[in-house]
């Protein structure tokens, strides 16, 4: 494509690439067998986190356990997290990679434990996270530090992945679970003052977590309203990892990114549509940041 | 070889990935620079290919959206072995001195320090070097394939030229050949 910059450095380029791709001897048979082989691992991933939904609903609705959502409006009842039943075999977790053991472990936007609420996170003794997620909040944000500590911090698995957008009570029956999750609230009784609502949610699949959220299609929660196409995320265009939603008709707006075998999800609610939009999307590209660096094992993303 | 999918796709999608595999390896390659992440991003992105056939089938131009499919991957992967591996401007110039006509050794040493370079450029820019010096697309399908506009296709590769003429000298930039 010389006549589009001229010069002989975009010849020499042209000319690197293909000498060296050239210059490389590739089993093709192999690959196409590798192919096969991940398309098979992709697919059984998707039916185990079908059958483990299946495995925790079922349960659960047995013991007539519900699933309740947090109110985190200013001013509003404090949170309650309902009893639920221990499904009789925890999920299995995916395997490390060798990504994980490439991890860096310093995460790159926290400098020092963020501020927990006092008595630190809620749990649910009997129904624990399958694995124990590090805390990623991002420090040095300043729409975070005018908040102070969040009102509520809990760890616990049933955690809807876009809080406030998102109902899960009534669900969709045989929807995909979180496996592990954290979530945090930050709001204060200054009405002026935005609420910023932040959950990490841990997925058997994240993958198909993400296109759950895109296809509304495969989770337990289901939108509400309609959150539309995404918006527009500028550098990750067309990058289905980082998600935008702006609901028509609504004051919250999401930002969602998947890193490894996450989902961070940040909603924001105040009256500047666009400084909103951004505010989501910093807390939640630091946080999936630092989830990276934090959790070895399921922070990076699978090979 | 084996067959996925339920039968009266399964023909078509393997033939579309052996038939893909070689172009699709070397796009991969130009992308990342490196066999082993080739290896990986290729057969990641035909494995997606390959459990949504049913959808991607239909559509009409099958092979952008395999492209786009792998501008995604490569972007979402953030493989960090790229990015932690650190090329020095002093490595890729420090023997700017040997004397010329040093041959085929020289000249894939030259190679090679090119694609280290590109291994060094943000992913985005990486993917728009590829589609457009190894794929030979127009401004407009590359766009197309990273779901951005022409003049962002431009800005990007006009970036990426430059930072690579500015670390590697002149001299070595019109002797890669």
């Amino acid at each position: 494509m010389a006549s589009q910059d001229g010069g002989r450095g975009t010849e020499s380029l042209r000319s690197v690439l293909h000498g060296a791709v050239d210059r490389e001897q590739f089993d093709y048979d192999a690959l196409v067998a590798g192919v096969h082989q991940r398309a098979g691992r992709i697919r059984r991933r998707r039916a185990v986190a079908t059958g483990v939904a299946v495995a925790v609903l079922g349960p659960a609705a047995a013991a007539g356990a519900a699933l309740v959502l947090p109110d985190i409006l200013p001013g509003g009842d404090s949170t309650t997290i309902a009893p639920a039943t221990r499904p009789d075999e925890a999920p299995t977790t995916a395997p490390a990679d060798d990504d994980a053991v490439t991890a860096d472990p310093t995460p790159p936007w926290q400098d020092g434990a963020p501020p927990l609420p006092e008595g630190g996170f809620e749990v649910n003794e009997d129904l624990p996270n399958a694995w124990e997620i590090p805390d990623p909040r991002p420090t040095g944000v300043a729409a975070l530090d005018d908040l102070g500590m969040p009102q509520l911090a809990a760890a616990y698995p049933r955690t809807v992945p876009v809080m406030n957008l998102m109902v899960c009570d009534p669900g969709r029956t045989g929807g995909a679970e979180p496996e592990a999750g954290l979530s945090f609230d930050y709001f204060t009784d200054d009405p002026d003052d935005p609420v910023i609502n932040l959950q990490v949610t841990g997925w058997e699949d994240s993958g198909a977590a993400r296109d759950g959220l895109l296809d509304d299609d495969y989770l337990l929660c289901t939108w509400s309203p309609r959150p539309g196409e995404p918006q527009p995320w500028p550098g990750h265009e067309g990058d289905d990892d980082h998600l935008v939603f702006a609901p028509e008709g609504s004051d919250q707006v999401a930002a969602v990114v998947r890193q490894g075998d996450y989902l961070v999800a940040v909603t924001v609610q105040d009256t500047g549509a666009a400084e909103d939009i951004e505010l989501a999307r910093e807390i939640a590209g630091k946080t999936a940041d630092n989830l990276e660096a934090l959790d070895p094992v399921h922070g990076p993303d699978q090979g | 070889m084996r067959l996925f999918g339920r039968s009266a796709e399964r023909h078509e999608v393997e033939a579309y990935v052996e038939g893909a595999m070689p172009r699709l390896v070397g796009l991969a390659y130009a992308m990342t620079g490196a066999r082993e992440d080739a290896e990986d991003l290729v057969q990641d992105t035909l494995a997606t290919v390959v459990t949504k056939w049913s959808r991607i089938s239909g559509a009409e131009n099958i092979d952008a959206y395999v492209r786009r499919t792998m501008v995604n991957t490569l972007i979402s992967k953030k493989r960090r072995k790229w990015t932690t591996e650190v090329v020095s401007h002093e490595l890729v110039t420090a023997d700017t001195a040997r004397p010329e006509g040093a041959g085929v050794a020289h000249r894939v040493t030259e190679r090679d320090a090119v694609l280290e370079l590109l291994r060094q450029l943000p992913d985005r820019q990486r993917a728009v070097m590829a589609l457009r010096y190894y794929e030979d697309l127009p401004d407009a399908q590359i766009a197309a394939a990273l779901d951005c506009s022409e003049q962002a296709v431009r800005s990007a590769a006009h970036n990426a030229m430059k930072t690579l003429r500015r670390l590697l000298p002149a001299r070595e930039w019109q002797e890669v050949r």
